[in-house]
């Protein structure tokens, strides 16, 4: 069980699934990078004021040996790009099923997360972890799921095609961090990504995410499958994202330590 | 061998009506969970794949030993399954490079193999993915192997294993929006007694009534406290001999036939528990693990005529009952917590009289109120928690009394962080305080195996996750550098396939005297491997 220690950041996982929509507007190419990323930034975890999800994944290994996660996700923002709550429950796999987070995501410091373990009935809290490791054994980091925070990188345009933009991000500090930079390729229309490509300090790739398909959900384009890859040792993870819903009106009220005893069926189904 | 079918181990101890609670329990939850099969018949939701378990519910967990034995042919069947399930995954696996022309995101690549299995998935399932259906079902559970051969010479057990088990869990569960029924279930056969026992870990209802109240009834495990693998405030029913014998750490907490009521306002929350009939601690009896007598001054294990021990319990009046109560909240991200407690000390530890050889005393429970606190908070990337208890020794305040215990101040302090990427570190720190230990020394029947004033323990949990969090490596330690004993839980964790998990360890007890607190133990040392199969 406590390979899901990190699990929590599944629930960022829904983050994923919920994009916004909000400029649509074609009101002629952006010039500024950062502009770019902090529009990619709300677009992918801040979709709407709530939303809920099921997600499941498939990690296959480099021996081609495949596993599954799979997760209902419920999310509240308190402001977009700023502070989150998010209660993630576990369906599969059968050995963690009703193992819950409680994760609130603040911008400027640490999450506060909680894990509980239904077996022993423990609600446990969680100490703040890496960001660039494994969420719940899967190729996704946990920073690939809740967001990595626009600032902590400078960044770059490359290129304006008919239908992207090509941003080159570079770490402004390389401790924790095991890339020398990444490129972001965002659709114009929906400034959600459409590929990451992630560079070592020898200048390879050695690690991609790519959306493979997006819908669009009470108004909001929404990433619903995605791929990460580790080209190094060709294992990858599928991510697939379903019953996806907007506005629900979830209150605040249920991100507490009563919801992972007993998660709240009402916003969950 | 004779089937025994036992809800705990206390059955033998003359308390039958557990066993008719849990049976009731058990009838309640499967008509709960037939009722709810009915209730989505009637709204025309279609068959879901886990309503065949339903139906297996009211067999599954009544049936003896013989349940045992169908359960393992079939995992390795699936076993086999899944080896093969790899050699198709290769097959289809796309190569990165395939995928690694531009995608138009708002299209489906539909032709992927892989990608075509998620629609399929919930069917195979269950799934969480329940829609509009009134009741969602689950059915899952495990089948599991353990051996834990002692690995030290013993005088007082006879047995070579502390434990040689093999287990059947059934987990049912029936959600609606309101309210939920749930079961646990346990059948085991014991080799180390011969024995199979029945253990329902769980048959409960859970209502809620709105966002401020809450409410479960029957048959639970319960937990609430700061501490990792040491309770102040959380006075529930634990398991000393599953703790020491290499089962899963889910067993420590035995469960209880309790109500538990939840009211929540704002940021506060107030857990209000009641358990009518006393469940005390499934505490290290003698007979699978040995332990120090101070009564005949020597380890008593399975070789001993005294083993088990069987203490008088309270009588099973209602005001025998017990009460948990706590009071939480939070403040940013600090988090406190009030705790009550007015019961029994939860092991039997008190005397029914003084020894006398034409009428010699029995153990049995003293009366028992706790009062504490905790907090919990982040701190410098990790986490530190203190939590404080007065253990209230009602019936010896004035500590003068050898058949009773003396009160006690028991606190706690410690620290949690990830000093490197999936490496994590605990360390606690824990004290009990003897209260009036003058008295207690002076009256004491055995003085000199009294714990000490202050007992002072140490413990150091370290966890490392490999291969993709695939591989747990985690040693969890106790030291206690005044009764100069020690405990060392290494364990290795490994799942080999999705549904397989091996895991091996050991349970290492020292100590320089035979009367400490761990020391007593050490005779019962043992290595353990287990293997589950979760379905």
């Amino acid at each position: 069980m406590r390979t899901l220690t990190k699990t929590w950041l599944a629930a960022l996982a829904a983050a994923i699934l919920l994009s916004t929509p909000t400029m649509s507007a074609e009101a002629g190419d952006l010039k500024d990078a950062s502009e770019i990323v902090n529009r990619t930034n709300t677009a992918q975890y801040y979709a709407a004021n709530d939303g809920r999800a099921l997600v499941r994944m498939k990690i296959v290994d480099s021996k081609g040996r495949s596993q599954r996660r799979q997760f209902a996700v419920l999310r509240r923002d308190k402001a977009d790009g700023g502070d989150q709550n998010y209660l993630v429950v576990f369906d599969q796999p059968a050995d963690v099923r009703g193992t819950a987070f409680l994760v609130k995501k603040h911008a400027n410091k640490d999450d506060d997360r909680w894990l509980y373990m239904p077996g022993l009935d423990l609600v446990k809290r969680i100490a703040a972890s890496d960001e660039r490791t494994s969420f719940v054994g899967t190729h996704f980091f946990y920073e690939d799921i809740s967001g990595r925070q626009p600032e902590e990188d400078k960044h770059q345009l490359l290129e304006t095609t008919d239908t992207e933009y090509v941003v080159k991000s570079t770490p402004k500090s390389s401790s924790g961090v095991e890339f020398a930079h990444y490129t972001l390729y965002v659709n114009k229309k929906t400034f959600l990504p459409s590929k990451i490509d992630y560079v070592n300090a020898q200048g390879k790739v050695y690690r991609r995410i790519e959306t493979v398909k997006v819908d669009t959900v009470k108004g909001h384009p929404t990433i619903t499958r995605l791929k990460v890859s580790d080209l190094d040792s060709g294992g990858y993870t599928l991510s697939d994202v379903s019953n996806v819903e907007y506005d629900m009106g979830i209150p605040d009220d249920i991100f507490v330590e009563g919801s992972l005893r007993n998660p709240p069926q009402k916003w969950l189904r | 061998m004779k089937p025994t079918l036992c809800t705990t181990k206390q059955c033998r101890g003359g308390v039958p009506s557990l066993r008719c609670l849990a049976v009731a329990a058990l009838v309640f939850a499967a008509l709960a969970f037939a009722s709810g099969a009915f209730a989505q018949d009637e709204h025309g939701a279609g068959v879901p794949a886990a309503e065949e378990g339903a139906g297996e519910s009211d067999a599954g967990p009544s049936t003896d030993a013989e349940g045992e034995a169908p359960a393992e042919p079939r995992a390795e069947e699936t076993l086999e399954a899944e080896a093969e399930g790899p050699v198709d995954a290769a097959d289809s696996a796309e190569t990165p490079e395939e995928l690694a022309g531009d995608v138009e995101p708002t299209e489906d690549t539909g032709g992927d193999e892989d990608w075509g299995e998620f629609d399929d998935w919930d069917e195979e399932d269950g799934g969480g993915d329940s829609g509009t259906k009134a009741w969602g079902f689950q059915l899952g559970g495990f089948v599991e192997g353990l051996i834990a051969p002692r690995v030290v010479r013993s005088s007082a057990s006879a047995s070579e294993f502390a434990a040689a088990e093999a287990r059947f869990r059934l987990n049912l569960d029936a959600t609606h929006e309101i309210a939920s029924a749930r079961f646990r279930g346990d059948v085991y056969a014991d080799g180390v007694d011969s024995r199979v026992w029945f253990d329902i870990r769980d048959a409960s209802i859970f209502v809620r009534g709105g966002n401020w109240f809450s409410m479960r009834f029957g048959r639970q495990v319960l937990t609430w406290g700061t501490g990792d693998f040491l309770f102040l405030n959380d006075l529930f029913p634990k398991d000393f001999n599953s703790f020491f014998i290499g089962r899963a750490d889910e067993y420590l907490k035995a469960p209880s036939n309790s109500v538990q009521t939840t009211f929540m306002m704002k940021k506060v929350g107030l857990d209000l528990i009641w358990t009518p009939i006393f469940e005390p601690d499934r505490f290290i009896d003698g007979e699978r693990l040995s332990f120090f007598n101070p009564l005949i001054g020597e380890i008593q294990g399975d070789r001993s005529p005294f083993s088990p021990i069987q203490p008088l319990f309270p009588d099973k009046r209602l005001r025998n009952g017990t009460i948990h109560g706590r009071l939480y909240g939070s403040a940013g991200p600090v988090e406190l917590a009030a705790y009550g407690y007015v019961g029994f000390w939860p092991q039997p530890i008190a005397l029914t009289g003084l020894p006398d050889p034409t009428n010699p005393p029995q153990l049995t429970y003293a009366r028992l109120g706790v009062y504490g606190a905790s907090v919990r908070a982040p701190l410098g990337g990790g986490l530190i928690n203190v939590e404080g208890a007065f253990y209230d020794s009602f019936d010896d305040r004035v500590g003068t009394d050898p058949t009773t215990p003396n009160s006690q101040f028991r606190g706690l302090a410690g620290y949690e962080r990830e000093l490197f990427p999936k490496f994590q570190m605990g360390l606690q720190y824990y004290l009990e305080y003897t209260l009036k230990y003058d008295e207690l020394q002076s009256n004491s029947l055995w003085p000199a195996y009294e714990q000490h004033e202050f007992r002072h323990l140490l413990t150091l949990r370290l966890t490392q996750f490999l291969v993709m969090d695939n591989l747990e490596l985690s040693v969890f330690t106790f030291f206690s550098p005044d009764e100069l004993d020690t405990y060392i839980r290494p364990r290795v964790t490994y799942k080999v396939i999705e549904p397989l998990a091996i895991v091996v360890g050991a349970n290492l007890m020292f100590g320089r005297y035979d009367y400490t607190f761990f020391g007593q133990l050490k005779e019962n040392t043992n290595v353990y491997a287990r293997l589950r199969y979760s379905f």
